[in-house]
């Protein structure tokens, strides 16, 4: 085998990894995109978290509290046990409040306290068609069944 | 001011809250963070008191002017109203204190509340 015949093969091997791996992103591409995102989004969440820590008290230039040691810790373990992640904002009192946007502009809101989470759902950004709940525990995995269950359903209604 | 200005909190004022510079997170989904009108006891507004705007957002300027001001936020005392939530004045040294409560029996508001707030809130910039 001469030298041309050895760079052809080695240029159509290369090309045939590329083809298998532009075929695995096109096969798995939008599950594997969604984890990569959702990831980096966990970590930019957490680090938020790391950074509300630093808020001393009167913060927000009113009255709101310096956080929690109790409450960073459930947040941080909230976030760290969530599938898909929300953006994130701290309160005045102690809580962090979690958004959730879907394409159809349904919104799913959270507010967790260290006790208790209230959960506020407006469907297609329809504002007459608010509701609100509470939990008290369980909170990552009553989100990450609501969202779930409310991604599903949106899912399914886009597909009918 | 007028007579009565410190009793009742009238339709049509306009009611401002400041978002610090360095405020973390104030917008969520590139709109006005509902956790803006969170606070432990209900939040604190400045009403207009018939003030022109600009004045305003000078006079929060100072006052925040060692942390820096983002924006104010605004909303009508009819929309806090329409809204749900209870708008009291409230004066202290600054007399056009007043704050907003989930009700007239509940001062802490409600996440649901501090959503429609967030939805109605005009976000007020002066360079």
């Amino acid at each position: 085998m001469d030298q041309t015949q050895t760079d052809q093969k080695v240029e159509g091997y290369i090309a045939s990894v590329l083809v298998y791996n532009v075929m695995m992103y096109v096969g798995n591409g939008y599950a594997v995109e969604l984890e990569t995102r959702y990831d980096a989004q966990k970590r930019i969440n957490l680090h938020k978290i790391s950074d509300y820590s630093k808020l001393d008290e009167g913060w927000n230039g009113y009255n709101a509290r310096k956080f929690t040691d109790d409450a960073l810790r459930i947040f941080r373990d909230t976030i760290n046990a969530i599938d898909r992640q929300p953006e994130i904002s701290p309160t005045g009192r102690n809580s962090l409040y979690m958004q959730f946007t879907f394409e159809d502009n349904t919104m799913v809101s959270y507010e967790l306290f260290t006790n208790r989470m209230d959960e506020v759902v407006i469907p297609y950004g329809d504002y007459s068609l608010m509701t609100d709940r509470s939990y008290n525990d369980d909170f990552s995995a009553m989100i990450n069944k609501r969202v779930k269950e409310i991604d599903g359903s949106r899912f399914q209604r886009e597909n009918q | 001011m007028e007579a009565g200005f410190k009793e009742k909190i009238s339709d049509d004022e306009t009611l401002y809250r400041a978002v610090l510079a360095d405020r973390p997170d104030s917008y969520v989904g590139g709109k006005i963070s509902p956790a803006v009108f969170i606070d432990p006891a209900g939040a604190s507004f400045d009403r207009d008191g018939e003030r022109d705007e600009e004045k305003i957002y000078k006079t929060f300027q100072y006052r925040f002017r060692n942390k820096g001001l983002s924006c104010l936020v605004a909303l009508t005392a009819k929309q806090c109203r329409d809204d749900g939530t209870y708008p009291v004045p409230k004066p202290t040294k600054n007399e056009y204190h007043a704050e907003v409560h989930d009700s007239e029996e509940v001062v802490e508001i409600s996440l649901m509340k501090a959503i429609l707030l967030a939805r109605d809130a005009r976000v007020v910039i002066y360079e």
